[in-house]
């Protein structure tokens, strides 16, 4: 009874990390060509949180393959997202394990360090590939995603907290 | 447990191999190794396709209520075109003279050169963002002689060039993409300048290069310039607008609008020759 409801739960959050990946492919339908992927990286947090919370499917082989297929949807240099999406992965781990879980100022904290890290290395790949980037779009877009990750945090609290109510019911 | 809380241990080691894996992709996507490239092309198509299959469905149903408001939109056009046929039927009949006057338009037309672009029509399958890069892919690749800057173009107009050629897909990158190197010829002057993307605020281009005595008027059109064997001169890309006529500021104070909206772009023309 309880692996069936834990199962359901990681199949969901593989699910939001997938329409994350497709997020402006679907979304762009709703609106007249807004691309909220310059703002926030939704795809860092949720990986940070699936992760840090211990999710199934959030572990090495998954997030490898589908640093691949968003590669190859966003012309990245292919092997960047899964470099990413698997460094804060193991920073999430990492954190997991020295007990970090229990007050949200540290995870936050945390969360800001990890994808830190995320776009030092993204910056460093970019620069060695002679890329063109704009420097402030990487700022922006970290400080964007540090700070919608409360919102992000009670959000998917509240949904898998009351998937988990209503399983155990 | 304690192997656990250590950073360097030995359940690290699939870890690291994979970093290694990774770096090597980037690596060999950076040298634009040809073994690599083949394989890459394929995963591409296959990601392409099957990409555009899973969100099929999900942009149908949102996409629903619009379709039938064009549909509405479109019968009222159709109507409203039909009434012109009549009145124009009626007004040739009553006029010979013009009618004369027209088949004499006729034959100068039929006279004329017109220029014509070799084109293929392409579906977009998926429109690509992220915070970086704003591009797109569409259903035709080197299959059907797809060339790395080729122009696209959607009602007329530029809208990006194609910068990765697959099989059976290809990507090409709207002109706001931060990448997007376009050389364009501005105004009744004809002033040479670059057209480049920003990567801060969606939608926004800016003219590099423009000379130092050039004045841009409201409504000044921009077109393409030729870049041999890979741009057409003559291709529209969009039109100045001009916020303020404040005279001290003529040279900054433009916004270049480009007359189509990216949610119309479901099919595109690329010009291949």
């Amino acid at each position: 009874m309880f692996r069936a409801k834990k199962n359901y739960n990681n199949i969901i959050a593989l699910g939001f990390l997938i329409t994350s990946i497709l997020f402006n492919s679907i979304f762009n339908e709703f609106s007249l060509s807004a691309n909220l992927n310059k703002y926030f990286n939704i795809q860092f947090l949720l990986i940070y949180f699936f992760s840090f919370n211990r999710f199934i499917f959030f572990s090495i082989i998954p997030l490898f393959f589908l640093g691949l297929v968003n590669d190859s949807i966003t012309g990245s240099p292919f092997g960047m997202s899964s470099c990413i999406y698997i460094l804060i992965y193991k920073i999430a781990v990492y954190q997991n394990t020295i007990k970090l879980r229990s007050i949200f100022k540290a995870e936050w904290i945390a969360f800001g360090i990890s994808i830190f890290a995320a776009y030092i290395l993204i910056f460093i790949i970019y620069f060695f590939m002679g890329n063109i980037y704009d420097f402030r779009v990487l700022i922006y877009n970290f400080l964007g995603t540090f700070f919608i990750y409360p919102i992000g945090w009670i959000f998917l609290k509240y949904i898998f907290l009351k998937m988990e109510t209503v399983g155990n019911e | 447990m304690q192997a656990d809380n250590s950073w360097f241990d030995k359940s690290n080691l699939r870890v690291f191999i994979v970093f290694i894996v990774c770096f090597g992709f980037i690596y060999l996507d950076s040298i634009n190794q040809k073994i690599f490239n083949k394989t890459k092309s394929i995963i591409n198509d296959a990601v392409a396709y099957a990409s555009y299959g899973v969100t099929y469905p999900v942009k149908k149903i949102v996409a629903l209520p619009n379709f039938i408001k064009e549909t509405i939109k479109l019968t009222d056009q159709h109507q409203q075109i039909k009434a012109l046929e009549n009145q124009i039927e009626e007004l040739t009949q009553q006029n010979k003279f013009l009618k004369k006057d027209f088949k004499k338009f006729e034959t100068f037309l039929s006279e004329e050169n017109s220029v014509k672009f070799e084109t293929i029509k392409a579906k977009v399958l998926i429109e690509a963002k992220n915070f970086i890069s704003d591009s797109f892919i569409i259903n035709k690749g080197s299959e059907s002689g797809l060339k790395i800057g080729n122009p696209v173009i959607k009602n007329n107009y530029l809208i990006g060039q194609i910068t990765e050629v697959n099989q059976k897909t290809s990507r090409g990158i709207f002109l706001t993409d931060v990448n997007s190197r376009i050389p364009v010829l501005v105004g009744e002057n004809l002033y040479q300048a670059i057209l480049i993307g920003s990567p801060l605020v969606t939608s926004k281009l800016s003219l590099e290069f423009l000379p130092k005595n050039s004045e841009l008027k409201n409504g000044d059109i921009i077109y393409t310039s030729e870049i041999e064997g890979v741009l057409k001169k003559g291709i529209l890309v969009g039109t100045i607008i001009k916020s303020n006529e404040n005279e001290k500021n003529m040279k900054n104070d433009y916004s270049i609008k480009q007359n189509y909206e990216k949610l119309e772009v479901d099919y595109v023309s690329v010009l291949v020759k």
